[in-house]
């Protein structure tokens, strides 16, 4: 969990294109997310990791479990 | 709230899964306009065609390639001049059009003779030029013409040239959108990785889904260059043919445009590993999300804050003088796609605009879920809309200002409502921090104009 990495100042494994793009994105969503909610600076990285699970699974249930977006299930889109 | 209809579309009520109004709590899981679906019959729909979506917006771009348009000279006519893209050398795509002109005859007796013709003539008024994109059209579609076999032919005969096709009939797909897919998949199926660019920098990336708007990929190009990035391809702002064809070098695809050139980037992203960095390049703040995201990729965080430092220094306190006679401002949207959840955080957040009302011609629903989850609750979204419901809007919401296209832009002025270009722009460029000035600016003038007060006079008294 990249995030939680870099909210609780640990250093992030960057060899791979994807990992170092997962990482720019993870680091700008951070620095917003620091800046809107700052009692996620009180968190320690366990609760960060559940809160940011927690964050993940809504964002998919929105983008993606529950999307009426057909073209997700266009097999060839 | 469940999708509207609108009292003008009661003749029409399929037109009532394309309009949407957001009300407190809801998200785009429970309502979400249909899009990209056929236009119904009927409806003035604002929309432009396949083809307008492959050559006006993306192979047009280019600078030092004969445009070839295989069809009846109005399809050439009319998507030349009509949008402004500039480049370095002079302007040579603004200034010249090129049509096989395609007659009755052609289409009894087969048009292949006289494509072959015309991109010979082509070639040999224009001998310093040695690139060609061939568009098929409606007529030539139709009637079975086959540009690739005629292409190769030439390629053989005149042997330094090199001629891309990209089948794009205008009736192919529902909008514009289906010309951008075709531009796309064909461009990568054909052309990437057959050219090898030179590599000066460690750092090198594709901005893909930029078309330099009255200069705007000069401004995004100066900041990279000042972090000391290389700019493999734009795809395809100011670009050369050839660097599109090197495309499959670059470490990074930055992608603004996503609905026009997000395939592109998918498909490097499956045949070569290039990662994909969606980004907003309008906007003060977004500017500086986008240069911060690329910093962190390379490892470049400071070159990024320098550069930020240097550009908001210069460009925040006349972004500022806007910032305070803009707010409350009520502002639609009403543009191809992706500008609806580009444009409207930073209208809202940044300059206290209030965005009313959003409007897309050929956006999927992956714009609507990113312009409805960015756009604020009351507004209305509509998709393909037609001139009727944009009367009806507007009784509505009564906006301040309209961004949008010419053709919808002429209807509004009709209505005493100013009007922004919101394709081509009025002023440009609008990206980056001083294009972020730029429109502003033509956002204040266009509303404090006294020009629409005076048009509703009559002049003639009593």
């Amino acid at each position: 969990m990249m995030m939680a990495d870099i909210m609780t100042g640990e250093t992030s494994h960057l060899e791979t294109s994807a990992n170092k793009y997962f990482y720019a994105d993870a680091k700008i969503v951070t620095a917003e997310l620091k800046a809107c909610l700052p009692w996620l600076n009180d968190m320690n990285k366990e609760e960060l990791k559940e809160l940011l699970n927690g964050v993940k699974e809504r964002l998919l249930d929105i983008t993606v479990k529950n999307s009426l977006n057909g073209e997700l299930r266009v097999k060839n889109y | 709230m469940p999708t509207v209809l609108f009292d003008c579309d009661t003749a029409i009520p399929e037109r009532k899964r394309h309009c949407y109004i957001k009300e407190m709590g809801e998200d785009t899981t429970q309502y979400l306009p249909s899009s990209d679906i056929s236009t119904i019959p009927g409806t003035l729909s604002e929309r432009g065609c396949a083809y307008c979506g492959a050559k006006l917006v993306i192979g047009g771009v280019l600078k030092d390639t004969i445009q070839m348009i295989h069809g009846p000279v109005g399809c050439a006519y009319d998507t030349w001049h009509t949008k402004r893209y500039p480049s370095d050398n002079g302007n040579f795509q603004l200034k010249y059009v090129w049509s096989t002109n395609l007659k009755e005859k052609d289409v009894v007796f087969g048009g292949e003779r006289r494509l072959k013709a015309s991109i010979l003539e082509a070639f040999a008024e224009m001998p310093n030029i040695k690139r060609m994109i061939i568009y098929t059209t409606c007529a030539t579609a139709l009637i079975g013409d086959d540009p690739k076999k005629i292409a190769a032919e030439v390629q053989k005969e005149l042997k330094d040239i090199d001629i891309f096709v990209v089948e794009c009939p205008g009736f192919a797909g529902v909008s514009q959108s289906k010309g951008h897919h075709e531009f796309n998949i064909s461009w990568m199926r054909d052309k990437v990785g057959t050219w090898e660019p030179k590599i000066t920098s460690p750092y090198t990336i594709n901005f893909i889904g930029d078309y330099n708007i009255q200069e705007d990929s000069y401004v995004c190009e100066k900041y990279f260059h000042k972090m000391g990035i290389q700019i493999i391809a734009h795809f395809t702002g100011n670009t050369t043919y050839d660097s599109l064809r090197g495309m499959h070098r670059a470490k990074l695809n930055l992608v603004n445009c996503a609905r026009s050139a997000g395939y592109i980037a998918n498909e490097l992203k499956k045949s070569y590993g290039i990662p994909r960095m969606d980004i907003d390049s309008w906007g003060f703040e977004y500017c500086k999300i986008m240069l911060r995201k690329l910093g962190a990729f390379f490892s470049l965080e400071d070159k990024a804050e320098e550069v930020i430092a240097e550009e908001v220094e210069k460009w925040k306190p006349k972004y500022d003088w806007y910032k305070t006679r803009l707010p409350g401002k009520k502002v639609a949207i009403w543009t191809g796609g992706p500008r609806l959840w580009h444009w409207t955080r930073a209208l809202e957040d940044e300059l206290g605009m209030k965005v009313v009302a959003m409007s897309s011609k050929f956006g999927h629903q992956e714009d609507f879920e990113k312009a409805i989850a960015r756009g604020t609750t009351g507004t209305i979204y509509i998709d393909d809309g037609n001139e009727l419901e944009f009367f009806e809007v507007i009784e509505k919401v009564n906006p301040d200002l309209i961004l949008t296209g010419p053709r919808v832009g002429d209807l509004v002025k009709k209505l005493h409502i100013p009007y922004v270009n919101g394709h081509a722009y009025h002023n440009g460029p609008y990206m980056g921090f001083e294009g972020a000035v730029n429109m502003a600016r033509d956002m204040y003038n266009a509303i404090n104009s006294p020009l629409m007060k005076l048009a509703k006079e009559d002049l003639r008294g009593g």
